[in-house]
């Protein structure tokens, strides 16, 4: 095993595990098991659980700029994320772990990719709307497949009602996106 | 370390309360009935013998959260039906996204204070009374996943928009308009571009 494959390894084990459950509930041990690799390489590498962890982190979060969002000329869509488990829980699990140390890097490549693309589709508008569409955007697609399908049974819709609650997502999306002149993606 | 739980009363509150702790850090099938126990600080067997099951216990313990939050503070700094009132209760908030992320939710609560109160209110705004039609129902399902999936990321995206003081307020502002029009069935580009008048 090549050095560079091993730590790329246990950045995708650490995701895998991240889609079950925040890093806080996942030990040193369990990740060097899940990537098949010494306890000793994980230190080795990111010199403990928490660096590999944000460095998963930080590889989904330039995963999303580099291939979904194209570099960042395109926005995100709803298919996007709910289709993919492997992005929002893991999203999820790492939006829970709220203890200092995990926060302290404050590197987002996604929220920074949405705010260039929306300067240059709207370069009059104001930032704080172009920061409303973004938040909006994260809510959207982020709270559907996380939150989505509980709550839509929560008022009294069947599973048969889900595709309606998903068309309503997309024409706010592309609403909240033509605000701020982006073209509507096909 | 507080004297052991005793009595039937004592025991039962103090595994309710371990199971409301533990659901704030990890998803129900990450839970064992040993480990609320020991964070009860009873001995396992009671785990069952009043609850029957760790699943009974979880159930007790998220129905718990739910109350406490419907209820709202002592000091009624806050009230569960103000919009993202969740966010005054990130316990509750982590309970609901662990347990909705790994698919356990349905199974473990029927109570949801956040959904119910939404619906009743935007069925009477939309003039739907007591009956409201399939749009009302689709719209309050999307805009309870919008304040629920804005309050599990806003910590870590807002230090994003390096805003100041005022930028803020008017970000929430905004961001409350334009969860208004996705509950009413208004114009979300119009609320995200001005404040809009009257209440948020």
């Amino acid at each position: 095993m090549s050095e560079t494959s091993a730590r790329q390894d246990i950045i995708e084990a650490a995701l895998r595990l991240l889609e079950d459950r925040p890093p806080s509930a996942i030990s040193g041990r369990e990740l060097a098991e899940e990537a098949g690799v010494s306890y000793g390489l994980i230190h080795y590498y990111f010199n403990g659980k928490q660096n590999a962890f944000l460095a998963a982190r930080d590889f989904l979060n330039q995963w999303v700029v580099d291939s979904v969002m194209q570099g960042g000329s395109q926005s995100v869509s709803l298919s996007d994320t709910s289709d993919r488990r492997s992005l929002w829980a893991v999203a999820g699990h790492m939006a829970l772990e709220t203890s200092k140390e995990w926060n302290e890097e404050r590197d987002l490549p996604v929220v920074e990719a949405y705010l260039n693309l929306f300067a240059q589709t709207d370069p009059s508008g104001d930032r704080v709307q172009h920061a409303v569409v973004v938040a909006s955007l994260y809510a959207l697609l982020l709270g559907r497949p996380i939150f989505g399908s509980h709550n839509a049974h929560s008022v009294g819709l069947t599973d048969e009602d889900l595709p309606k609650v998903d068309q309503r997502i997309r024409s706010l999306v592309s609403a909240l996106e033509g605000s701020v002149g982006l073209e509507q993606q096909t | 370390m507080n004297a052991k739980p005793r009595g039937a009363q004592q025991v039962k509150v103090a595994l309710v309360a371990a199971a409301v702790r533990l659901l704030g850090q990890r998803p129900p099938h990450q839970i064992s009935g040993r480990e609320l126990a020991e964070e009860a600080g009873v001995n396992y067997g009671l785990v069952h013998h009043y609850f029957g099951s760790k699943e009974v216990l979880l159930q007790a313990g998220l129905a718990d959260l739910a109350s406490s939050f419907a209820e709202g503070p002592i000091d009624e700094s806050w009230s569960s039906d103000e919009p993202f009132s969740i966010r005054h209760r990130m316990d509750y908030l982590r309970a609901l996204a662990f347990s909705s992320i790994s698919g356990e939710l349905e199974g473990l609560s029927t109570v949801h204070p956040v959904i119910e109160d939404s619906l009743k209110k935007v069925s009477i705004l939309r003039g739907k009374g007591q009956n409201p039609d399939e749009q009302t129902l689709t719209d309050v399902a999307v805009g309870t996943l919008f304040q629920l999936g804005w309050s599990l990321f806003e910590q870590r995206v807002l230090p994003g928009f390096a805003f100041d003081k005022e930028e803020e307020a008017e970000f929430e502002k905004r961001l409350r308009a334009t969860l208004r029009a996705i509950m009413l069935d208004g114009d979300v580009a119009k609320a995200t571009q001005a404040t809009l008048h009257g209440k948020s």
